[in-house]
């Protein structure tokens, strides 16, 4: 009995935790790079050296010769490049009905109708899981303030 | 754009900063980027560029001067000194084109900013400088290595559309300090804002 209940609410936290995938709070690429760089700086140097960071070498070559602290630090921040990318494709979408509603006489263009509806005037009246979205999406983050 | 006619002196603030003080290139902060980048003007205009031909043009001129350093800096960029722009240093292993380790935080906030909305339709130019040690042939062979190096951080690690970045090494043709060309300030990577895709 005491079993089943604990798998019904293991359940529910999961049910809860994946029905709301764009409240996840994720890292700036910024942040999750200097992580990276942080504690694969030494092995980059020690095993990696010539590999420029832009090219798929890097990669593979920290996650076949990195310490663990460095492999980990590799994988969790492909995770966290993952989330943020995934957090910035869904903000259109979660913000569409805002768009038509606050931005109609915008021409269409990913961008041009995130920006308008990140104007102030309209960033007040948009729906809470527009503002969810990009707040997800990193978009709300240190400028915000200044430019709306 | 129009809420963000208000912020004129964005663009040179980032500039005036770089004339002061060399240290604060390499903790550019994202806000610093995203002031420095985004188009002060109603509407940004579409600059052409042609990379190859600006490249050529400068090969010429070394050939045709034949001397150690550049008699006078290269004409063709003027219409870029005016589009929103901004300098920061990366640090590079010595003589070679892989970004060291602690200037990855600088390209990844970059990215930041080139995802950004205020952003996101734009194009960008990632333009590599050398100081004037060594051979000027040599210089703008590694600055152009560089600035792919740049490009390429930013389109493979922080998948930057590659359709939205051009990348062009000018070496030692157009120093940030001619009165002492020699010195660190030179080495530094321009990111200049060319309008929208």
């Amino acid at each position: 009995m005491i079993k089943s209940i604990t798998i019904w609410i293991g359940c529910a936290i999961m049910f809860f935790s994946l029905s709301q995938p764009s409240f996840a709070q994720t890292m700036s690429f910024g942040d999750a790079v200097a992580g990276w760089a942080q504690a694969c700086g030494g092995d980059v140097g020690k095993f990696c050296k010539g590999v420029r960071p832009g090219s798929n070498q890097m990669v593979s070559c920290l996650a076949g010769k990195g310490s663990q602290i460095c492999k980990k630090a590799t994988v969790a921040f492909k995770v966290n490049m993952d989330a943020r990318f995934a957090a910035q494709a869904a903000a259109p979408k979660l913000c569409g009905n805002d768009a038509k509603r606050l931005c109609s006489g915008v021409k269409s263009g990913r961008a041009r109708l995130l920006r308008c509806i990140m104007r102030k005037e309209n960033f007040r009246a948009a729906s809470r899981p527009c503002k969810n979205a990009l707040q997800s999406a990193g978009w709300l983050d240190n400028i915000s303030k200044k430019v709306n | 754009m129009k809420q963000f006619a208000k912020l004129p002196l964005w663009g040179l603030l980032g500039l005036a900063m770089m004339v002061t003080s060399a240290q604060a290139q390499n903790r550019v902060s994202y806000g610093q980027v995203m002031k420095s980048l985004v188009t002060t003007t109603g509407t940004a205009r579409r600059v052409g560029i042609n990379t190859d031909a600006i490249r050529q043009d400068i090969e010429a001129r070394i050939a045709a001067e034949g001397t150690e350093n550049a008699e006078k800096p290269s004409p063709v960029l003027d219409v870029l000194r005016k589009l929103p722009q901004l300098i920061v240093q990366i640090q590079f292993d010595l003589d070679k084109d892989t970004i060291r380790p602690e200037s990855w935080v600088t390209i990844g906030k970059i990215a930041d900013a080139f995802h950004h909305p205020l952003l996101a339709g734009n194009r960008f130019l990632i333009v590599g400088h050398t100081d004037a040690r060594g051979k000027r042939l040599y210089n703008l062979e590694l600055s152009q290595r560089r600035a792919f190096s740049v490009a390429e951080m930013l389109t493979g690690t922080f998948r930057v559309n590659p359709k939205r970045i051009l990348f062009l090494g000018l070496g030692e043709e157009q120093l940030f300090n001619t009165a002492k060309p020699n010195d660190g300030v030179n080495r530094r990577v321009e990111l200049i804002n060319i309008g929208p895709s």
